[in-house]
């Protein structure tokens, strides 16, 4: 039982912290989808 | 700045990979636990890292309770870097955790146990759980200002979260960490993966910081826009 629980924690780890990376990335698509929307005021002459 | 990001990703990468090594492969096998005290690496990195975002939360939120009337735009930045560095803490919180209970189970018979320190950590995990379910489900200048305070108050937990196993007898294992209760030899290991998940926080911290600073700044376009919108339609 003990390697199994330290492998799941080791697994575990690395899950949840890739994880989250993965949901920086899902707020940076739906970030982006509002700067096409609003985008950034720009200094170039139209 | 990218290129300074890639490297630090680089880097931690690095890091983690061998971190990992020496937590495996280096490290002694402990005298009676066995393997299963390799959790101790990941854990404890865990804990830093919990311990370092919050701070850096709740230095964030100071900031901006000072700055919200004087330096509006001071005040927005350090409400992004607030928000960043909370998720990262409780995602580190998360991991301490799980892992925690992982160890528990084979050494002491059971997952949980509602001593001093488990139940002040879980405490600490439910208000910063609350923090960002404030900042998930309201808005505007007042959430702000609410989050800011809550996360002040939040913070104070943290010391006796720190302070319990030397305040009471727990079924937690008592302080290690600048006691001499750690072998020498275990100490690279946990240093390798302290730096390992330091980096890793810095890294996905910064990228959050960013995108929440894209973010406000194109509410406040989106803002403006229905503004001048509105003033259209009264001409």
């Amino acid at each position: 039982m003990a390697h199994r629980h330290l492998i799941y924690a080791y697994v575990f780890a690395f899950a949840a912290q890739f994880g989250y990376l993965g949901w920086i990335g899902l707020k940076d698509r739906a970030v982006r989808r509002l700067e096409k929307e609003f985008p950034p005021y720009s200094t170039q002459p139209e | 700045m990218r290129n300074l990001r890639w490297a630090w990703a680089a880097l931690t990468a690095v890091l983690l990979g061998y971190g990992f090594y020496q937590a495996m492969y280096v490290a002694p096998t402990e005298a009676t636990m066995g393997n299963i005290q390799r959790i101790f690496y990941y854990h404890v990195s865990a804990w830093l890292g919990m311990g370092v975002f919050f701070a850096v939360n709740l230095c964030a939120s100071i900031v901006y309770l000072a700055a919200r009337r004087s330096n509006p735009l001071r005040a927005l930045g350090a409400d992004a870097l607030a928000l960043a560095s909370a998720e990262m803490g409780v995602v580190f919180c998360t991991v301490g955790l799980v892992t925690g209970s992982l160890w528990a189970r084979p050494v002491w018979g059971i997952w949980w146990t509602w001593d001093e320190r488990l139940t002040s950590t879980l405490l600490l995990y439910l208000i910063y759980i609350s923090y960002l379910l404030l900042r998930r489900f309201a808005d505007g200048d007042q959430m702000r200002t609410l989050a800011a305070v809550l996360a002040i108050f939040g913070y104070l937990d943290v010391p006796i979260v720190y302070f319990s196993t030397r305040w009471f007898r727990t079924q937690h294992p008592g302080p290690v960490i600048g006691t001499g209760n750690l072998d020498a030899s275990m100490w690279p290991p946990l240093l390798w993966n302290w730096a390992a998940w330091l980096a890793w926080g810095i890294l996905l911290t910064s990228l959050r910081y960013n995108i929440e600073r894209r973010r406000q700044m194109a509410e406040q376009r989106a803002a403006l826009h229905s503004l001048e919108a509105t003033l259209e339609l009264t001409k």
